[in-house]
């Protein structure tokens, strides 16, 4: 487990784009949090980490949206899937196999087809525009993903 | 038998609707259909992309029969089969894409790929024929929110779109957040009727002096924030007001920066696009600020504001006499965009 308070959506973006940063093809960050909790905008990070110059906007009506970075970024949001089959028929699955970072807002929504091992974040709104950012590894990949994290965020430690 | 008339069919299926349409020299609507999905989409609060691809399935030939059959038109009738390519979701695009394809091979006749974007701002001519060019455009929905210049030869150009949530998406998710149903749209817009706009304050993103482009992520927040606080100290919160308010933010940045654009640009004309044009609010605010400038605005029709094969029609009479004319090898683009360069502001 590692945490993260940020202070601004702005902080929250940049912690993003750090965690980006560190990530590589076929790694899979899944984001939790409620309606306005800020999920598109860690997203919008992660992709600056990963060097896409697009902008990046809600995937919410398309559900998918992909990018070109120094790897692929697919950006997944699974608000609008009700049921797993509606995931299975649209081939959402196929994204995490790709070789690009996938990330994707409403994973309780897809659990069946979520890959085994991935980097969960919640992002859990504080006061204001405050949010803490709750990292957990699921799967070693993650766990060294994490590690990383915590040698930027206390480094010397 | 009118000779000269050139008469285009249209599928356009890039999101929860099925339409089909037959429309003669760009203009005149003999026929659109549109197979609204609505009903379907109502008890899950979102357009289901599964249900949106089998219904479009489902949908397609009854919606191009009958297209055919209100136009008085048989397919040897066509000159030319126009579709959405996109943006949109592939597997929805795909079906319409399809169905075109077979239907210019069987025929013999030029299929014509159209944004579906640039669509939209082609619901202006409908029926009118003619329009007072350059002009600035707001194209507003669920998908999308942009702001594009149409040059005097019908170039369309984007200026400025949401760096993160549609229009049209937050009036959803916010119609979810206060209990509300689907399309948002027009759920919020009813129950902002004798609601206070200025009750509750409300962020606007202006995102700096000039800029075209929107965000309407941090109002969202905001909204749900309200919701959230008002539960915590048990206070009851005034459903007509927040909708109303939440409503003025998001038409407020819409109109201020569309007439901020056609000023700039020095175009005394405004035309609007997109689902969330057929806001009452919307309309009346933008209407009045255009005049208070000298500019005009103009409406589609509010059927043809929402998706339709019409509007598809007209874009791609306007490819056909370019000669613009896609392979049968046509893909679906679900990421589409809009030209960006050669405006110069």
């Amino acid at each position: 487990m590692f945490e993260v308070f940020t202070y601004s959506s702005e902080d929250t973006r940049r912690w993003g784009t750090i965690t980006g940063n560190v990530l590589r093809r076929a790694d899979v960050v899944c984001l939790f949090g409620s309606l306005g909790a800020g999920k598109t905008t860690f997203a919008q990070g992660i992709a600056r980490g990963l060097g896409v110059t697009a902008n990046v906007t809600s995937p919410t009506f398309n559900l998918v949206s992909e990018y070109e970075g120094r790897v692929p970024f697919f950006h997944i949001d699974a608000y609008r899937l009700h049921n797993i089959e509606e995931a299975y028929s649209i081939g959402l699955e196929e994204y995490f196999y790709s070789g690009g970072v996938t990330v994707v807002e409403w994973p309780e929504n897809i659990v069946s087809i979520l890959p085994p091992v991935y980097l969960r974040v919640e992002i859990l709104p504080q006061n204001g525009s405050a949010r803490r950012l709750v990292y957990e590894p699921l799967g070693k990949r993650y766990e060294d993903v994490l590690e990383e994290l915590k040698s930027i965020a206390h480094p010397g430690s | 038998m009118i000779l000269l008339a050139t008469t285009i069919f249209a599928l356009e299926t890039s999101c929860d609707d099925t339409a089909a349409a037959v429309v003669e020299e760009g203009y005149i609507v003999r026929s659109s259909v549109i197979s609204s999905q609505v009903e379907d989409h109502q008890k899950f609060g979102g357009v289901v992309p599964e249900i949106a691809s089998r219904k479009h399935l489902e949908n397609l030939i009854p919606v191009v029969q009958r297209a055919l059959e209100e136009a008085g038109t048989v397919y040897t009738d066509l000159d030319a089969v126009a579709v959405t390519y996109g943006p949109g979701l592939a597997g929805a695009l795909l079906v319409g894409v399809s169905a075109a394809k077979a239907m210019c091979y069987a025929l013999n006749i030029p299929l014509i790929g159209v944004n579906h974007l640039e669509a939209h701002v082609y619901a202006n001519f409908l029926e009118r024929g003619s329009l007072d060019l350059p002009a600035v455009g707001l194209i507003v929905s669920g998908g999308h929110t942009s702001i594009v210049y149409v040059s005097r030869d019908k170039e369309i150009t984007l200026l400025g779109a949401t760096r993160d949530d549609a229009a049209g998406e937050a009036f959803d998710k916010i119609a979810r957040a206060m209990g509300l149903g689907y399309p948002g749209g027009p759920e919020i817009e009813k129950l902002s009727r004798g609601g206070d706009p200025q009750a509750v304050l409300l962020p606007r993103a202006w995102l700096g002096q000039g800029s075209l482009e929107f965000s309407f992520s941090g109002l969202k927040t905001a909204v749900v924030n309200y919701l959230k606080k008002a539960e915590e100290e048990g206070r009851e919160v005034n459903r007509s007001d927040l909708a109303a308010s939440f409503q003025q933010a998001v038409v407020e940045v819409l109109v201020e920066k569309t007439v901020a654009a056609a000023r700039n640009l020095k175009v005394s004309h405004i035309i609007t696009a997109g689902g969330v044009a057929a806001n009452a609010s919307l309309r009346s605010q933008l209407k009045r600020r255009a005049e208070e400038n000298n500019i005009h605005v103009s409406f589609p029709r509010v059927e043809y504001c929402t998706d339709n094969a019409a509007m598809v029609a007209s874009a791609g009479y306007e490819k056909f006499i370019k000669k613009d004319f896609a392979s049968l090898e046509l893909g679906v683009a679900p990421a589409l965009c809009l030209k960006t360069n050669g405006v110069i502001l």
